[in-house]
């Protein structure tokens, strides 16, 4: 306590600082959010067009699906974040910084969601297939109305830990200029020589994270009704 | 009138050649049990009747439409949506339950017929529920195959293929993942089924229940129908040497 009387001044000149720099860190927040969702809106269904591609019939189809896969996980996001922000320019394809970096990340994450699709797709037994077709079920309706639904419980999990990486990947898009919560932490730090603000970006992911998480564990529970629990 | 008519039907996995040349028929109400030691082509030969299995060669008609038929040593099927029709008219009961785990028990039921016959909720929901009552389930009808006995699956899974109101029923080996104290239940409703007239083809290592419900037994070995007969004279009296010693070994164990 008496260290608290001691200090009492430091701790309200802390928190009225951080008060200060709390709205330029929210609207960094706000552009981190923004490129966060439409990433996610984005890659989780293409990510299933090539998670399907990868183990359709067609040859074709999954030597394109395995190659896309190949060179996005195999190379750094922040490099194909510089491809599609300095490189596609040279091509004839010119997009603003926001819009390279939904585009860099949509194609990245979408290439780790077809795995994650892909696995749990394989995981379905086949008897689940023969019962479908012994019912008469076409093979777009044993994929959507059997196969897919029953991997959910499954890929929730995956995807739930690549959501998680992928707020955290965000921070990457600061080096594309883009004014995002690390750039507006940094901006903060660098004028006033404070480092509250990392503290509080700090806050903001943690506080990102958790959210994503309880959301996340609540659909895989409502997705998972049907799995009986040991008790 | 044959419902199912089966001609030199052939099967090769590969360099393996499953079934050489089965001739079958089978009458609008007539249960067939079909024995064979494992390995013979039971599982191929009924799975190839629902296109499980793509046949090598031969011809498959059901209910007088053609299914596959061979010309100039090609199979030729019947168109896809066609195919998916003539097949409509057959059910499968399968050793594994194959049961859809994500569907409650009456959502097992009644998707086929919403999905692939296009009724309605209600009249889908009305059958399963008359389903239900019969193999007499109907208290588990909104609980998850996984709460469910091996026994009490199988049941659902009998209830799931005749929503769809098949014109056959292919059953294969249908108690042979239960325990032995689960398998009465499952017959039971087979017996049933065969008092009604269903017409069944069985594959199954229960003798006496053969011996009981059909009216004619068939015997596979080694990818040929060896022989056949009623259920009395196959069992009691069989003639082929290779029937005779497999009830044998089935007597013995
Ligand atoms: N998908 C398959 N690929 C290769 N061989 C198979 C396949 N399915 C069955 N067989 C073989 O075909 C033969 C007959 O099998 P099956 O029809 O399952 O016999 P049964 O049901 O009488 O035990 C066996 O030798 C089995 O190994
Ligand atoms: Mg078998």
């Amino acid at each position: 306590m008496d260290f608290l009387a001691e200090n009492w001044a430091h701790v309200v000149e802390w928190f009225s600082y951080s008060g200060r720099i709390l709205p330029s860190l929210l609207q960094g927040g706000k552009i981190t959010l923004l490129v966060f969702a439409l990433t996610l809106v984005l890659s989780l269904p293409l990510g299933l067009v090539f998670g399907l591609m990868r183990i359709s019939k067609i040859p074709p189809l999954r030597w394109i699906a395995s190659a896309y896969i190949w060179v996005l996980r195999g190379t750094p996001l922040l490099l194909q974040l510089y491809f599609v922000y300095y490189g596609l320019p040279s091509m004839g394809l010119t997009l603003e910084a926001i819009p390279s970096a939904v585009v860099a990340f949509t194609l990245n994450y979408s290439a780790y969601f077809a795995e994650i699709y892909r696995g749990g797709i394989q995981s379905i037994d086949r008897g689940q297939y023969e019962a479908a077709k012994a019912l008469g079920y076409t093979g777009g309706q044993t994929m959507w109305k059997i196969i897919i639904p029953q991997t959910l419980s499954r890929i929730i999990p995956p995807i739930t830990n690549e959501t998680i990486t992928l707020v955290k990947d965000t921070a990457l898009i600061t080096s594309i200029s883009i004014s995002e919560l690390l750039r507006a932490a940094k901006g903060a730090v660098n004028r006033d020589l404070d480092t509250t603000a990392f503290l509080l970006a700090a806050i903001l992911y943690l506080f990102f994270t958790l959210i994503l998480t309880i959301i996340f564990k609540f659909t895989e529970k409502r997705f998972s009704r049907h799995i009986r629990r040991e008790s | 009138m044959a419902i199912l008519e089966v001609q030199n039907l052939v099967k090769n996995f590969g360099s393996l050649q499953v079934l050489k040349g089965i001739d079958f028929e089978t009458e609008k109400g007539q249960v067939t049990a079909i024995l064979g030691p494992s390995g013979s082509g039971k599982s191929t030969f009924i799975r190839c009747l629902n296109r499980l299995e793509k046949i090598t060669s031969g011809k498959i008609s059901i209910d007088n439409e053609v299914l596959a038929d061979t010309q100039d040593g090609k199979v030729v099927y019947a168109p896809e949506k066609e195919a998916r029709r003539i097949c409509g008219k057959t059910g499968m009961v399968f050793q594994s339950f194959n049961l859809f785990p994500h569907m409650t028990v009456i959502d097992n039921i009644t998707a086929a017929p919403i999905t692939v016959q296009k009724r309605s909720q209600a009249e889908a929901e009305e059958t399963a529920a008359e389903l239900l009552k019969r193999v007499g389930l109907l208290e588990k009808a909104k609980q998850y195959p996984s709460s469910l006995s091996g026994g009490q699956q199988q049941r659902v899974a009998i209830a799931r293929a005749l929503a769809l109101k098949p014109e056959i029923l292919f059953f294969d080996e249908p108690t042979s993942a239960l325990d032995p104290e689960l398998t009465g239940e499952v017959l039971r409703v087979i017996r049933d089924l065969a008092a009604e007239h269903m017409t069944m083809l069985i594959v199954t290592h229960e003798i006496e229940f053969a011996l009981g419900v059909a009216d004619r037994v068939v015997f596979m070995d080694g990818g040929h129908i060896v022989e056949s007969g009623t259920a009395d004279a196959l069992i009691n009296h069989p003639k082929n040497e290779r029937t005779r010693a497999f009830l044998n070994r089935m007597h013995e164990v």
